[in-house]
């Protein structure tokens, strides 16, 4: 299907990736430092790259700004640096994600997918639909009724669709459970906010890679829920 | 040329360089004696120029004040002589002089020359300016004999007369008794007989060689001595007035005839009978009196009391200069008087001045402006030579970059521009007021030149003399002038004063006594701190006391006899007394300090110093000692610090390493897994390794948040969060697994409880409550959190909960690292969880709990609410 790069100097891992990859029917090119990805990467037609930071000779993050210097193609970073400083400085330098070692395989293809289909389909979605409400890869459709991540569709029961609809429509403001339960059932929640959070955790496990590392519908600890305002 | 041969001979003088820049060469100074020439020259100009206009504006007129022409022009601005205040005065007077000259003549001429023969009624002559007495006597006399008697002096003869003698002398004499009051007749009594008194008279008695006209004594007109001596009276005062009248006549006819004089007039005299016309004018006619040609004139008509003037002279003025000499002038005639103020024909004051005005004006605004000029540029040299003044062209070091030669500026000092500073400057004010008195003399003696007439005969040459005057003192003034700007510049102004080597002096010595006092006072403290404890604290006491009591008893002794010798015993004891308590003050006070010092260090300001500056004795030691704690606390908290924090990074580290083969563990699990393994054996071993692998990662990363956390590494982000909304959404996570455990969960208290803390961390520790509840609540059972509001603005949130296996363990124990409910540590969970949640309650400035009673296990967590 499409062109992946992968790039740590464990081969090992570089292994394990490539048979998931190639399970999904990917084309995988091999890299064990930072030179040798960017250079892969100019003499082949990559669709994706996949990228450690701690590397010898370059490392991932500074291999991520040399590539961010001409090509805008996905780059997720899988380190075993998990502080929140790292992710933040990965995402910075024009990284698309940040995967934290060690990772659970699936996810990874998960979000590989995820990320191939955005940048597949970029600027392809027709958002005049008045109807059409969208936060990133998360697409509503309230027409139809249909839901969307990165183009695949996705079941929610009614009550877990109007909770969604609802956060997507205010992208970027926190509700507490009790507003959401207001707003989604009109009635005045009597001790009843354990619903919202119980159908927001399985929202979450049905919209998200990883509901722990949520992108699309927030914690907001001791405040309330968001859905974030990504810009599609 | 002087000012040049000077710096030539001052080019090696020490130089002072006050360029930040260090110079490579010196070079010559720079030259700017021809500056110096011209500046003083265009100053010189300019003072001469003034000078001359000062001069020039000053009229000097004889038996006058000095007229000054600039006053005039402040004034009124007038440029006219003519119509100046001045005019008007010299017009009045020669007007006063014209009417008196022409009352003259017609006393002493008759037809218009000088008539000696002219018969003068003496009385009538005495009394021309008023009224005849009722009675009187009077004869009359030659004017010649009268005048030649006047300069020869009249002489008399005194005789003692008895009256007999007097009665004869005057033919019909009446001497009374009561007339014999006068003196002048009464002067001598002698007796005659026994009852008779002859009174025997002196007289003052006129030779008889003064003859009237008609060949007659004074003795023949009167009939009596008091008539006689007054008559003789009224003979002398004629010819002396007379005399003085023809010589004021003779003076006048000198300046008023002939054209000897600008004033010009035409007026008619009187003798009495005849009426005569008088006039210095060659040729006149009526017809030209008040022709434009003819200005500054009067004219005036007794009979029509007709005034016309141009002049200043008002009609009253010349009515009162007329009044003395009225009866000279024919009443049915005019007068009429001029200046010939347009050719000034006559030599004359007029024309003087007339001439000094037009002098002036002729060079005054010339010269202003010049002078001016003069002034300005000579300013503008002087800023100009002020800027050069000592400097000496310098190379400087050439810049990096460039290889062009680059120039500056440093000050040369001259030699004697390092004598005292004061000394120059009082030089400098000194020629300052020598200029300022020369000026002041030459305004002086413009101002009163009268006084100066005997030192100056022709004033013309002061300028020239405050010219030269004003050069050699400006030569003074440049000297100390420029000496003192290249001080200033060198920035010696100071260094080279009086005052400041006194000032050195004075601080040297100060320096001497503080050293020696210093040592004095080390050795009186070295003698302190060694003595023992006897002598440290009771013998000063002791010596205290013992001169307290000496000096009681010599003031109860002295103070009868010698009072002042008592008082002088108080005040030393008040004294004394003051000295000690302050002492002891300021020992309590450094006490106080020492104290405040070990509160803050007690308090955790480790860094906090206690000031020593003004500690002695025993308290300096306690008050290092304090300070030596803090620094040994503060060093063992740095140290202790640091190793936590080198213990988080090297935690991180080996976290980071077994992070990567972790990866690969995990990956080729799941691969294995992907095989579909048929042999449930093999299945059940690769489930081991997951579930091994997973907690391994677990382990990691709780690892690394307990490391990071007990070394402080972690930053908090406060803010105002909801504790039910935390435990809903909590339980939210948690719905499945809490179901799958068969646990109920009842929620009690408030719901509107918040609480400031970071909503990440926040979570971490109810998610660790949370799942350790999961792990080890008994299935089946019920779980119980509340929120307890406490009175002091605290909040409790209290988990309940009944164990599964028993608690055998201390509730300090759990929190410790890597304690776990179940010794066998089968099930999943690194051990941490309640240490991190501890820690991190404990970092938000909150309080951890556990409290276990039989198998109910309870946690409480307290938050200050907000």
């Amino acid at each position: 299907m499409a062109n992946v790069l992968v790039c740590d100097d464990d081969k090992e891992i570089v292994n394990a990736i490539e048979i998931y990859l190639n399970q999904e029917n990917h084309q995988v090119y091999k890299a064990y430092d930072g030179v040798e990805a960017i250079n892969v990467l100019k003499q082949n037609d990559i669709q994706l790259i996949i990228l450690d930071i701690m590397m010898p000779i370059l490392d991932g993050i500074r291999a991520t700004l040399k590539i961010r210097e001409y090509s805008g193609i996905p780059i997720i970073i899988v380190s075993a640096k998990s502080e929140d400083t790292d992710k933040i400085l990965g995402l910075n330098v024009g990284a698309d994600d940040y995967v934290t070692k060690p990772f659970n395989p699936l996810e990874l293809m998960a979000r590989v997918k995820s990320n191939l289909r955005r940048y597949m389909s970029l600027g392809s979605l027709n958002i005049e639909n008045n109807a059409l409400f969208a936060s990133g890869g998360l697409m509503i459709d309230d027409d139809k009724k249909q839901i969307t991540v990165d183009g695949e569709g996705v079941h929610l029961t009614p009550i877990e669709y109007s909770i969604l609809l609802f956060l997507v429509k205010n992208q970027g403001k926190v509700f507490s459970s009790s507003q959401i339960y207001e707003m989604v059932w009109n009635e005045e929640a009597m001790g009843a906010e354990n619903t919202v959070t119980v159908h927001i955790r399985h929202i979450r496990e049905k919209i998200e890679i990883n509901p722990k590392e949520p992108r699309y519908i927030k914690v907001v600890w001791g405040v309330g829920y968001k859905c974030e305002s990504i810009p599609i | 040329m002087k000012k040049k041969k000077k710096k030539k001979t001052t080019v090696t003088d020490t130089t002072c360089v006050t360029n930040e820049t260090p110079l490579l060469t010196s070079g010559k100074p720079v030259r700017t004696w021809y500056l110096h020439s011209l500046q003083r020259l265009l100053f010189i100009v300019a003072i001469f120029l003034s000078a001359m206009v000062i001069y020039q504006s000053v009229v000097i007129i004889e038996d006058r004040n000095p007229h000054y022409i600039f006053d005039q022009l402040i004034n009124d601005g007038e440029t006219v002589f003519a119509e100046t205040k001045l005019f008007d005065d010299m017009f009045r007077e020669s007007i006063a002089e014209v009417i008196e000259y022409a009352a003259l003549r017609s006393l002493f001429e008759y037809e218009g020359f000088f008539d000696g023969k002219k018969p003068i009624d003496i009385t009538a002559y005495v009394y021309r300016n008023q009224a005849m007495p009722e009675t009187y006597i009077s004869a009359t006399y030659e004017l010649m004999t009268l005048l030649k008697w006047a300069s020869e002096g009249f002489t008399f003869s005194t005789q003692v007369m008895t009256p007999e003698e007097l009665k004869a002398f005057f033919n019909d004499l009446n001497v009374t008794r009561n007339r014999a009051g006068k003196q002048f007749y009464r002067v001598s009594e002698e007796r005659r007989s026994m009852d008779s008194y002859q009174y025997n008279v002196r007289l003052r008695y006129l030779d008889n060689k003064y003859l009237t006209v008609d060949g007659r004594g004074v003795e023949d007109f009167v009939d009596n001595v008091a008539d006689y001596i007054s008559l003789v009276d009224i003979l002398t005062t004629a010819a002396n007035d007379l005399f003085i009248q023809y010589e004021r006549y003779q003076e006048l006819k000198a300046v008023y005839e002939g054209g000897n004089s600008n004033v010009l007039y035409y007026l008619y005299i009187t003798d009495g009978y005849y009426v005569s016309s008088l006039s210095n004018l060659f040729s006149f006619s009526t017809e030209n009196l008040f022709s434009n040609y003819y200005l500054k004139a009067i004219y005036y008509d007794p009979h029509t009391l007709e005034y016309i003037t141009d002049t200043g002279i008002s009609e009253r003025l010349f009515r009162y200069l007329l009044e003395d000499y009225k009866y000279a002038f024919a009443e049915e005639f005019p007068i009429w008087i001029r200046v010939d103020t347009v050719l000034y024909r006559a030599d004359d004051s007029f024309r003087h001045v007339n001439d000094s005005y037009q002098a002036f004006f002729n060079i005054y605004p010339d010269y202003l402006i010049v002078a001016a000029i003069c002034l300005a540029l000579s300013f503008l040299l002087l800023i100009i030579l002020t800027r050069l003044t000592g400097r000496v062209k310098t190379q400087l070091p050439p810049e990096s970059d460039s290889n062009k030669k680059k120039y500056g500026y440093t000050v040369k000092l001259r030699r004697f521009d390092h004598f005292f500073t004061e000394l120059w400057i009082v030089m400098f004010l000194a020629v300052i007021y020598v200029a300022v008195y020369g000026v002041a003399q030459f305004v002086e003696i413009f101002s009163r030149p009268h006084a100066y007439s005997s030192l100056f005969t022709n004033f013309s040459w002061l300028p020239y003399m405050l010219a030269a005057y004003m050069y050699v003192v400006s030569l003074f003034l440049s000297l100390f002038y420029y000496s003192i700007v290249r001080r200033i510049k060198a920035r010696s102004l100071w260094t080279d004063s009086i005052l400041s080597k006194f000032f050195a002096l004075l601080s040297k010595i100060g320096r001497k006594l503080r050293s020696v006092f210093a040592e004095l006072q080390r050795h009186f403290v070295y003698i302190h701190d060694n003595s023992g404890l006897f002598a440290r604290y009771f013998l000063p006491f002791l010596v205290i006391a013992v001169v307290h009591f000496v000096l009681i008893i010599i003031i109860v002794i002295t103070s009868y006899l010698t009072p002042a010798f008592a008082i002088f015993s108080i005040v030393l004891l008040l004294t004394i007394d003051v000295v000690c308590g302050w002492r002891i003050f300021k020992a309590a006070q450094a006490r106080v300090d020492i104290i405040a010092g070990i509160n803050h260090i007690s308090g955790g300001e480790l860094n906090h110093k206690v000031d020593t500056a003004n500690i002695y004795g025993d308290n300096l030691v306690l008050a290092t000692c304090v300070n030596q704690i803090g620094d040994s606390i503060a060093a063992a908290v740095e140290v202790s610090i640091r190793d936590e924090r080198m213990k988080a990074d090297l935690v991180t580290n080996v976290t980071h390493d077994i992070k990567t083969p972790l990866t690969s563990l995990i990956a080729y699990i799941d691969l294995i897994r992907r095989e579909e393994i048929e042999d449930e054996k093999i299945s059940g071993y690769v489930d081991v390794l997951e579930q091994k692998a997973q907690r391994l990662k677990q382990l990691t990363d709780d690892l690394v948040e307990a490391s990071k956390i007990s070394s402080g590494t972690i930053t908090l982000k406060l803010e105002k969060i909801n504790l039910t909304e935390l435990v809903n959404q909590s339980l939210g996570e948690f719905a499945d697994r809490i179901t799958r455990r068969n646990l109920q969960v009842i929620l009690s208290g408030e719901d509107d409880i918040h609480i400031e803390a970071d909503s990440r961390r926040m979570w971490r520790i109810i998610e660790n409550l949370f799942s350790n509840l999961c792990k080890y609540a008994l299935p089946g059972t019920r779980v119980y959190i509340e929120k307890i509001k406490k009175g002091s603005g605290h909040v409790e949130l209290v988990f309940k909960n009944i164990s599964e296996q028993t608690l055998t363990f201390s509730t300090d124990e759990l929190t410790e690292r890597f304690v776990r409910g179940d010794e066998s540590r089968s099930t999943e969970g690194s051990g941490l969880g309640l240490s991190i949640a501890k820690s991190l309650t404990e970092a938000q400035q909150g309080e951890f709990e556990i409290n276990t009673d039989g198998d109910l296990f309870k946690v409480i967590l307290r938050f200050t609410m907000v």
